[in-house]
C-alpha cells in the first residue's frame, strides 16, 4: 500500500514539475542558507482537541548561517495544548552541517547532518516521543536532496531520545523518524526578476516508528503513524515566505494529540549582514 | 573657461587611468542555484566585494554579470569564496581584461597585483584591448572538468600553482 501512495505520489510530482524546489515546509533540506545571513520564522500549529477545542503552537525561530556548511537555530515552544492559557513550554537548538555537495547547473546533490536538543519546562501529556514542543531530548539525523530533471526530492532520518520527569506521560523513549518531500516551483515560469512572488507546492510524507516508555503502569508502549502533508509557499522578494500545509495520519496505531493540523509559517531572511 | 579646462585635464585623466591593464568586468555562471533566493542571496554575497561595482543577474541561466571598479584591486579568488559561502558554486567564470600589446604563449602570460595568470591552450598571440580569459583553475570549472583537463597535455601547466606570495591562475582564451 505504502509503495502504491509513493509511486503515485512521485508520478504526480513529475507532472507538476516546473523548476524545482527544496525549501520544504515540514523537513529541512540538506542544503543550507548562505553565510553570515539571519533568518526568523514564525511557525503556527493549529488543531482540534479531542473536546473540539482549537489549540495553537507557536514556535517562534531565528536561523543563522555560520558558514556554507554550517547552520543554527534556535526556537522557543509556547502553546495551550494542556492548559486554557498559554504556557512557555521549552526552547530547542538545531545544527546542520552540510559534509557533500555535488553541484550541477540545474542538479545538486546534498548530503548534511543534524542534531536537536531541546529543553522543556511544562509537564507534558503527550504520548508521542517528540521533542519539539514537548520533551527534553536529543535527536540526530541525515538529510539528502536531490535536484533532478526539475524535480527536488529530499529524505530525512533521524533517531530522537526524549526524557521526560515524574510529571509527564512518559518517563522516557525512543522514536525514528523519517521522511520523503517533493517540491516544485508553479510559478514564476520565467524569471525577470528578484521581486517576482514565486509559488512553489510540496508533498511530503512523515513518519514515526516509537517506543514509549511511560510513567502510569509503567511499560514499552510501541506505535507508529505515517502523515501526509501537501503545502503551498509564496517567495516574496526573494526574501520573505509564507508557507501553508495541511497534514492528517494517512496510517498509524497510536493514541496522538491530534490527526489533523493546520501549518503556517511566516518567514524572512536578512542575506550577507 | 578655466574651470572647463580642468574638467577636460580630469577626463581625460580618468580615460587614460581607466585604459590601463585592469581587469573590466566578468560573467559568472553559478551552479546550484534552484531559487531567485538562492540568486538573491548570491548577488548579495558578490555586493559585499570592494571591488565590485555592479551586479547583473540573469535569473533563468544563473549568469551574474559584474562589472568592476576601475581603482580597485580585482581579486578573482574572492569572487569564487562568496559563491562559495552562499553555497553554491562557480561553473564559468570569464574575466575582461584590457591588454596593451601583450605577448602570450602557453605557460606564460602577465602579472596582475602580484599575481600570475598563465595561459594555457590558448597559442602564441600578442593580446591588445579588451580580451575574454576564461578560468580553468579547481573550483572554477566543473569537476568532472577539471579532472579531464588534468588528463590532457594541453593543461599540463595546471599543476603549477606557484611559489611563496605569488600566486598563479590558470586562464584560456
Amino acid at each position: 500500500m505504502k509503495s502504491v501512495i509513493l509511486t503515485a505520489l512521485c508520478c504526480l510530482s513529475v507532472r507538476w514539475a516546473a523548476l524545482a524546489q527544496e525549501l520544504y515546509i515540514n523537513t529541512e533540506p540538506a542544503s543550507n542558507m548562505a553565510a553570515r545571513s539571519i533568518g526568523f520564522r514564525m511557525n503556527n500549529y493549529g488543531y482540534s482537541d479531542d473536546n473540539g477545542k482549537t489549540k495553537t503552537i507557536f514556535n517562534p525561530e531565528i536561523m543563522y548561517g555560520f558558514s556554507s556548511q554550517l547552520m543554527v537555530h534556535a526556537e522557543a515552544y509556547i502553546d495551550d495544548k494542556f492548559t486554557d492559557g498559554y504556557v512557555f513550554r521549552g526552547l530547542g537548538l538545531y545544527a546542520k552541517y552540510r559534509f557533500l555537495n555535488i553541484d550541477g547547473v540545474h542538479k545538486h546533490f546534498r548530503v548534511a547532518a543534524f542534531s536537536r536538543f531541546s529543553d522543556a519546562f511544562q509537564p507534558d501529556e503527550n504520548n508521542e516521543v517528540s521533542i519539539i514542543d514537548d520533551y527534553r531530548g536529543i535527536s540526530a539525523g541525515i538529510i539528502a536532496t536531490q535536484l533532478l530533471h526539475k524535480l527536488a526530492i529530499s529524505s530525512t532520518i533521524a533517531y530522537t531520545r526524549a526524557f521526560g520527569t515524574a510529571n509527564d506521560y512518559i518517563k522516557n523513549g525512543d522514536a525514528v523518524e523519517y521522511s520523503l518531500s517533493f517540491g516544485d516551483l508553479a510559478l514564476p515560469r520565467l524569471y525577470t526578476s528578484y521581486k517576482q512572488t514565486n509559488m512553489n507546492l510540496f508533498f511530503e510524507i512523515l513518519g514515526k516508528n516509537q517506543w514509549a516508555n511511560v510513567n502510569i503502569n509503567p511499560s514499552t508502549q510501541k506505535g507508529y503513524y505515517l502523515d501526509a502533508a501537501p503545502g503551498i509557499q509564496f517567495v516574496i522578494r526573494s526574501r520573505a515566505l509564507i508557507d501553508l500545509s495541511w497534514r492528517w495520519q494517512v496510517v498509524g496505531d497510536m493514541d496522538r494529540l491530534w490527526y489533523q493540523q493546520a501549518f503556517v509559517r511566516l518567514e524572512y531572511n536578512i542575506f550577507n549582514l | 573657461m578655466k574651470t572647463y579646462k580642468i574638467y577636460l585635464i580630469l577626463t581625460l585623466l580618468l580615460v587614460a587611468f581607466q585604459s590601463k591593464a585592469q581587469f573590466k568586468s566578468a560573467e559568472l555562471n553559478v551552479s546550484g542555484l534552484t531559487c531567485s533566493m538562492c540568486s538573491f542571496a548570491t548577488e548579495k554575497a558578490l555586493r559585499t566585494l570592494d571591488f565590485v561595482q555592479d551586479v547583473q543577474p540573469d535569473l533563468n541561466s544563473n549568469l551574474f554579470v559584474i562589472t568592476f571598479k576601475p581603482d580597485k584591486t580585482v581579486s578573482i579568488d574572492m569572487i569564487q569564496e562568496k559563491v562559495k559561502s552562499a553555497g553554491f558554486s562557480v561553473y564559468k567564470l570569464m574575466a575582461v581584461y584590457t591588454f596593451n600589446s601583450v605577448k602570450i604563449s602557453d605557460n606564460y602570460g602577465f602579472t596582475y597585483q602580484g599575481n600570475q595568470y598563465e595561459f594555457l591552450n590558448a597559442g602564441d598571440k600578442t593580446l591588445n584591448g579588451d580580451v575574454k580569459l576564461v578560468f580553468i583553475d579547481k573550483d572554477y570549472v566543473p569537476e568532472g572538468e577539471y579532472k579531464k583537463m588534468l588528463k590532457d597535455s594541453h593543461y599540463k601547466g595546471l599543476a603549477n600553482s606557484g611559489k611563496g606570495d605569488t600566486k598563479v591562475y590558470h586562464v584560456t582564451l
